[in-house]
């Protein structure tokens, strides 16, 4: 049981970093489509919705960044079958459809290999998580229904 | 629609027993058999029931009890 704690600590300070990190990275997004277009060929008249684009899913993405370090305090306190983990899902979940609807919308303007997988695959971690929002649900009720058993 | 009405309280005052010393004898902690005796519990396992019956000398029904509601 200690093992598995000291790895949460260790997954919740690089989820830490990488949110810090994604804070860092809203400055230099302009500079990094120009870099990006240097080494691969993209239309640079496309080069405002591309950057819209990266900053509209970068805050998406760091939102749902806080609600995995939500849960991960919550599994480091070993009290993970909450309501608030619940909803903490269920807005992991948005957060990943509206990415998948974002990346969509840039094959409109791009078409991409590389997008269409992202798109894709935030769309299926959006059933996933739907998925999983609902079997931690069904658990907290059997663990109130526990806790209120003497 | 009834209710289950947990008496514990007066089995308790019968016996003349604390709830530390009831919570101590049937090994529940203090606040679970708080829970209990003001009928917040969802549910009693037997194992419980049967360690109340055991110290306070008495009958399931003595601390269990069901009314319907005065409305119905």
């Amino acid at each position: 049981m200690k093992e598995i704690s000291i790895i949460n600590k260790i997954t919740k300070i690089v989820v830490d970093v990488v949110f810090v990190l994604g804070l860092a990275a809203f400055f230099v997004v302009p500079f990094f489509v120009d870099y990006w277009g240097g080494i691969f060929s993209y239309d640079k008249t496309t080069k405002i919705e591309l950057i819209v684009i990266l900053y509209t899913s970068g805050i998406v993405a760091l939102y749902l960044l806080l609600q995995v370090r939500k849960i991960l305090k919550s599994v480091v306190n070993k009290d993970v079958f909450t309501l608030e983990v619940v909803s903490a899902l269920r807005k992991i979940s948005v957060s990943t459809f509206i990415i998948a609807i974002i990346y969509f919308v840039k094959l409109f303007l791009q078409f991409g290999i590389g997008t269409l997988i992202i798109a894709a695959a935030f769309g299926i971690a959006t059933l996933i998580f739907l998925t999983i929002k609902d079997i931690f649900k069904q658990a907290v009720i059997y663990k109130e229904e526990n806790d209120w058993t003497i | 629609m009834g209710k289950i009405i947990i008496n514990l309280d007066v089995m308790m005052a019968k016996r003349k027993i604390g709830l530390m010393e009831l919570a101590e004898k049937i090994n529940i902690t203090p606040a679970n058999l708080s829970i209990l005796k003001n009928n917040k519990a969802k549910a009693v396992r037997f194992s419980t029931l049967e360690e109340i019956c055991r110290v306070l000398q008495c009958k399931p029904a003595d601390i269990i009890d069901y009314k319907e509601n005065e409305n119905e």
